[in-house]
């Protein structure tokens, strides 16, 4: 049998002298994606590194305007963190409705950007707040991982470290899960950011999020929510979809009541 | 840091439910191995190994977690509680209890995930709402109770709620709502599941499966997989053939219209000239553990040229041929009925509806997947299996006839508790038939337990049907012909009962609760290349049912008539019963409007616009549907299946054993897999003998414990089974009566028993059972002529069916800008004759219609056209009901008697999955206006919206 091996690094110092022998390692975050598809046979891999035990990757703080979260947070740690919930509530109570409990107890936010970042119910919020990743490599915007194709999202080694957000005014998240699969199948984050500026973003499957700019425009003419037209919003969706958005978009933009 | 040496395993440190272990584990072992195999804790199951069924969840550092998603290396230091963990010794915690006293479990399998998951919910919110319990429970799959029980469980223990003084178990007898004996051993984590079973020195197996859906085997590479290190053997169809083994085959044979028996169809253990559907497989790897024996199978490629292939009945004879002697793919060609007078009867009809319909293909599911340990003795010439079956007897005669080197009487089959069947666990599968046989080749014993995948691509489906459904009224919309004309997709081989369900499970029952003058059915069955078809909870009758009643209701619209008066003016009345059918069947008695009314009633049908109106100022479409079923159940007076082309009886056994201290040993033929026969059965002869609970204990699933029996399905453990028990109580009480004479020095016909003693008619003399039993094992003062011991065997052959029958009313709105259908009400009324305990029946109907509401909101397996490939093989792409569909379920019953067996039930296991799809759908219908083909996804709901938006405000 071929020598498989574990590491489980306290540091990233200590990572980056693993991956310099065994570049072509496997990350194991929460596992929550990842370990089925080893079990399965899906993905294989000779050697495994697990993030969980990486200092810098912990960690949740607000500093110079942005909070901070460290990649290896838990979706639990997210959502019940007082930094979050008291300067992003919007990104606690998203977190709190991702999968289901068990997932969120072990699923981190690193993980979720690492697998499936488009199926993520961070991506919209992300690319809305203007979030940045920060990895061993490398700083970025958080909207560009979402458009890039899966193969050249991370270089070889490349380890996300953490997520630093912009701090709307407020937000408002509203999602249809997918029926099966329970990741959102169509969702909706609109908020406005401290400038005033809205952002309107429509998440759809695996599609990465989209803003929707023509609607963002109208509210910040002060349209009302009842005039605002549509008719070019939503013109790539298929009609069922346009609706679904349309109607969470509605739910969501009815919902920021007492949040302004 | 930690890092481990070029070693392919190296050591933990868990602390299991306060234990501290030193564990060898691979990198890529996952918690729930290590603690299944290593910590040989089995409490913690297995069931879809991808993070969606929450089977396996456990709690780490205080916290849920799914043991698929955590390495075991990531667990390193960690505490860990396990199901096993959670209760004091044996005594059930405020939880576990209160899943208990709700009857929150049925199979088990789902249950220790999920009181780990409902632990999770109540540390987080002690007071969760309503609304909290569903979202705390979404990860986890229950395929049996529906949830209702589950959340009602939950918010008990939540509160606290102890049960009442004095409620605990005082009557065990018939109709009391006894908690099942079964119970805590599932909730501590001690049920024992096939997978669970360790025998020494056994291998692993894997099967390589075909990736196409259609081709001739051109070759079969095994060198790669021989390679790898911890390889015992590969084998493939050339194996097979040289040792002999037969082929599996249908166990009812179908004639066609023009006297032809069926064609084609019979299955090898593994695949030798041709590939028919993706999944089957073609070779089989044996391993010194399972992960070398999956890598291995993934390793073997297959050779081929594709043949054209098809996967929708419809265009069966669009693939070349599965079978050489089979044209058109067709496998039979069977009418049932009077065609001619159907015909008439619809030229001369004042009204005629016509509908195309699809019954949809399912899935069924069972939480636990299927497994078997192969384990020849060649010393002895004597075998074991361990399958995950429904009716292990079966299982045992015909996989010993399919073997040929080991005789039935030889061969012990054990079917030990099971997560689940609804059906699929009836039949034979090539898989635990090639551990069998792989054992006496490699000389140890075989395991093999399936992924979810493999469940997915290999267990048997359900339903799958394309209908022509034609109904004919007169003046007075009286139904005076019913022609069906069905396609129904067989799948790639015929699996056990296969030919049966689509035609003497289906065309006799056509006629449901009305008197339709004449009926005729023809049925087309075909082989395509998909998964084989066979029954699935309900199986013939869902179909029937959903036929039948979508008709009714679509001529009750195009005459513009209510469709509960269409209904009503058809119904068989109960001075016509006996009530000849024009399908053969002849019901013996039933009152279909009781409980038509009492389902109206309870659905609060009458002001039923009111709440439409009100839904429609809240931009909602209400509407509101009803479906009436009768249904065949207690399967079945042999005579009649023999008839019918079956090539078994279907009677069922039982075997009563005193023993000599007085205490009960109940052996069944049948078999439990969530059913509750260990209660069910008790209470029988609780009452019978006047017995506690505690002296009674059921035995079944093991051949060499049971007497020879027919299994568990269509509805028939209690009237058949429990009737085999009662017929053979009489028997005890006969010979306890001969005792008691001789002790009471009296004349046998001077002596009755009655609450647990032998007593002098009108007098005062009596013994005691205790007494009859020990003098029965001590036979010093003893009838000369009567021979010692206690025990006595019966089988029950019914002369008829029963006929449990009901009303199903559904209440539905959607959201014509989401598509999302919600039930907001849903009543069930159903007549089950004499119910033993209504704890269970209500449990059994709960969990059925939620099935049912799988059917018809959001279960499909589907297989692309182009490709052959399954779209659906995962949870990730087939959608089940969860704990946050509401189902808003109220039961109740209704009652006519049952003569045809003397416990006088009917069956209750499949009424749910037969009258709920119709319901769920007419009411669909109601609500927009549109009739939508199963599944009503949001995405169909919204497009029939769409036409009719103009009927709408603008939302």
């Amino acid at each position: 049998m071929s020598s498989l091996q574990f590491s489980r690094p306290e540091s990233l110092d200590d990572a980056r002298v693993i991956l310099s022998r065994k570049p072509d390692a496997t990350f194991v975050a929460g596992g929550q994606w990842l370990v089925p598809k080893l079990k399965s046979g899906e993905i294989q891999s000779k050697q495994i590194v697990s993030l969980d035990q990486i200092s810098e990757l912990r960690g949740i703080s607000f500093e110079a305007g942005r909070v901070h979260i460290g990649a290896s947070e838990t979706h639990r740690t997210i959502s019940t963190s007082p930094i979050v919930q008291e300067h992003a509530p919007i990104l606690a109570e998203i977190a709190a409705q991702i999968g289901d409990p068990a997932t969120r107890n072990r699923g981190t936010i690193g993980g979720a950007l690492g697998s499936e970042p488009r199926r993520s119910d961070y991506s919209g919020p992300l690319s809305a707040l203007d979030a940045s990743l920060v990895t061993t490599t490398r700083t970025r915007a958080a909207s560009e991982l979402f458009t890039t194709e899966r193969s050249a999202r991370f270089q070889p080694g490349e380890i996300l470290i953490n997520i630093s957000i912009a701090l709307p005014t407020w937000g408002r998240f509203e999602k249809i899960p997918h029926t099966a699969a329970n990741y959102a199948d169509v969702a909706v984050f609109i908020c406005q950011t401290a400038d005033g500026a809205w952002r309107v973003m429509a998440m759809l499957h695996d599609h990465a999020p989209q803003r929707i700019v023509n609607i963002e425009d109208q509210l910040l003419a002060g349209t009302q929510q009842d005039a605002l037209d549509w008719s070019n919003a939503l013109a790539t969706l298929s009609p069922f979809d346009a609706s679904r958005i349309r109607t969470l978009f509605n739910r969501a933009h009815e919902g920021r009541t007492g949040l302004i | 840091m930690s890092e481990h040496g070029s070693s392919s395993s190296s050591s933990v440190t868990l602390t299991v439910n306060g234990v501290q272990r030193q564990i060898s584990s691979a990198a890529v072992t996952a918690l729930f191995d290590t603690l299944r195999d290593e910590v040989r804790l089995t409490g913690t199951l297995v069931g879809c190994l991808s993070a969606r069924c929450g089977a396996c969840t456990i709690e780490l550092d205080g916290q849920s977690a799914k043991a698929c998603t955590v390495l075991t290396h990531q667990a390193d230091e960690a505490e860990i509680k396990t199901i096993e963990g959670v209760s004091e010794g044996d005594v059930l915690d405020t939880l576990q209890a209160a899943f208990r006293r709700n009857h929150a479990l049925q199979c088990g399998y789902c249950t220790p995930g999920m009181v780990m998951s409902a632990r999770e919910l109540l540390r987080q919110n002690p007071d969760p709402s309503e609304t909290d319990i569903r979202e705390g429970l979404k990860g986890n799959l229950c395929r049996c109770t529906g949830y209702e029980n589950i959340i009602r469980a939950v918010k008990d223990a939540a509160e606290a709620i102890q049960p009442p003084a004095g409620a605990a178990a005082s009557d065990t007898g018939i109709g009391a709502p006894v908690e099942r004996v079964e119970d805590k051993r599932f909730l501590t984590g001690h049920g024992r599941y096939c997978a669970d079973i360790q025998l020494p020195g056994q291998c692993f197996a894997a099967f390589a499966r075909a990736p196409v859906p259609h081709a001739e085997i051109a070759g079969i590479d095994t060198s790669n997989a021989l390679k790898m290190p911890g390889v015992i053997s590969v084998l493939t169809g050339e194996d097979v053939a040289a040792d002999q083994i037969g082929e599996l085959r249908c166990g009812w044979t179908v004639y066609s219209r023009d006297g032809d028996a069926m064609k084609g169809g019979a299955r090898p253990i593994l695949a030798r000239e041709k590939v028919r559907f993706v999944g089957e497989a073609f070779a089989m790897v044996l391993a010194e553990s399972e992960a070398t024996a999956r890598a291995a199978a993934r390793a073997i490629s297959l050779q081929y040229q594709t043949v054209p292939h098809n996967v929708l009945p419809e265009q069966a004879g669009s693939a070349s041929h599965l079978f050489a002697d089979a044209p058109e793919n067709t496998c039979f060609d069977w009418l049932f009925g009077d065609e001619f007078g159907a015909n008439r009867a619809i030229e001369n009809a004042a009204h005629v509806t016509r509908k195309d319909l699809r019954n949809n293909r399912l899935i069924p599911n069972a939480l636990e997947p299927r497994a078997a340990i192969g384990d020849y003795t060649p010393a002895s010439g004597t075998a074991t299996l361990y399958p995950t079956s429904q009716n292990p007897h079966m299982a045992r005669k015909i996989i010993a006839e399919t073997m040929g080197f080991v005789g039935e009487h030889n061969l012990r089959v054990i079917s030990p508790d099971l997560g689940g069947g609804f059906g699929s666990k009836i039949f034979i599968y090539p898989e635990e038939c090639a551990c069998l046989w792989a054992s006496r080749r490699v000389g140890r014993p075989v395991k093999w337990v399936a992924t979810r995948e493999e469940s997915f691509l290999c267990d048997a489906h359900g339903r799958d049907h394309v209908s022509t459904a034609t109904l004919a009224l007169d003046e007075d919309h009286r139904f005076t012909a019913l022609k069906v004309e069905t396609v129904a997709n067989l799948g790639a081989y015929l699996s056990s009962f296969a030919a049966f369900v689509p035609t003497y499970l289906y065309g006799t029952r056509l006629a449901g609760p009305y008197k339709t003058e004449t009926i005729a059915c023809a049925v087309r069955g075909v082989f395509t290349n998909t998964a084989p078809v066979d029954a699935y909870r309900g199986a013939g009758r869902p179909e029937a049912t959903y036929l039948i009643e979508t008709l009714v209701d679509a001529a009750a619209r195009e005459l513009a008539i209510d469709p509960v008066e269409l209904r009503r003016r058809n119904l068989i009345q109960p001075s016509d019963f006996p009530y000849q059918t024009p399908v053969a069947l002849e019901y013996d008695i039933g009152d279909y409007e009781a409980h038509l009314q009492r389902g109206l009633e309870l659905a609060d049908h009458a002001n039923f616009e009111t709440r439409r109106k009100a839904a429609a100022a809240r931009g909602k479409l209400r509407g509101i549907g009803t479906s009436l079923y009768v249904e065949a159940c207690g399967i079945a007076p042999s005579a009649v299946a023999g008839a019918l082309g079956a090539d078994v009886g279907l009677w069922e056994s039982a075997l009563l054993r005193f023993t000599p201290s007085g205490r009960l040993q109940v052996f069944t033929g049948s078999h439990s897999h969530g059913q509750g026969h260990e209660t069910t059965f008790a209470q029988l002869v609780s009452s019978h003998f006047s017995l506690p609970l505690e002296h009674i204990s059921v035995f079944h699933g093991d051949t060499d414990q049971t007497p020879v029996g027919m299994g568990t399905y269509g509805s028939r453990s209690l009237a058949v089974g429990g009737s085999a028990i009662l017929k053979a109580a009489d028997k005890i009480v006969e010979k306890g009566i001969l005792i008691a004479a001789h002790i009471l020095d009296l004349a046998p016909d001077e002596i009755r028993f009655e609450d647990g003693e032998f007593r002098q008619t009108g007098r005062n003399a009596f013994v005691s059972l205790k007494d009859i039993v020990h003098a029965a094992y001590v036979p010093h003062n003893y009838p000369e002529d009567l021979e010692p011991g206690l025990e006595a065997s019966a089988f029950f052959d019914p002369l008829n069916f029963t006929y449990p029958s009901g009303t199903h009313v559904c209440e539905v709105e959607s959201d014509p800008r989401t598509g999302h259908i919600d039930i907001v009400a849903f009543t069930a009324v159903d007549d089950f004759g004499k119910v033993v305990n209504p704890l269970i029946v209500e449990g059994q109907v709960q969990g059925g219609i939620v099935q049912g509401m799988g059917q018809a909101l959001m279960e499909e397996g589907v297989y692309d056209p182009e490709t052959g490939q399954p779209v659906t093989s995962s949870y990730q792409t087939y959608t089940l009901p969860r704990a946050s569909l509401r189902a808003n379920v109220q039961t109740e019953t209704t009652y006519t008697p049952c003569d045809n067996n003397p416990v006088g039930s009917k069956g209750c296991g499949e009424s749910g999955a037969i009258g709920a799809p119709p319901a769920v759908m007419n009411a669909i219908t109601d609500a927009l206006g549109v009739r939508l083909e199963m599944p009503a996804t949001p995405e169909k709901v919204w497009q029939a919206c769409q036409q009719i938006r103009g009927a709408l405000e603008d939302v």
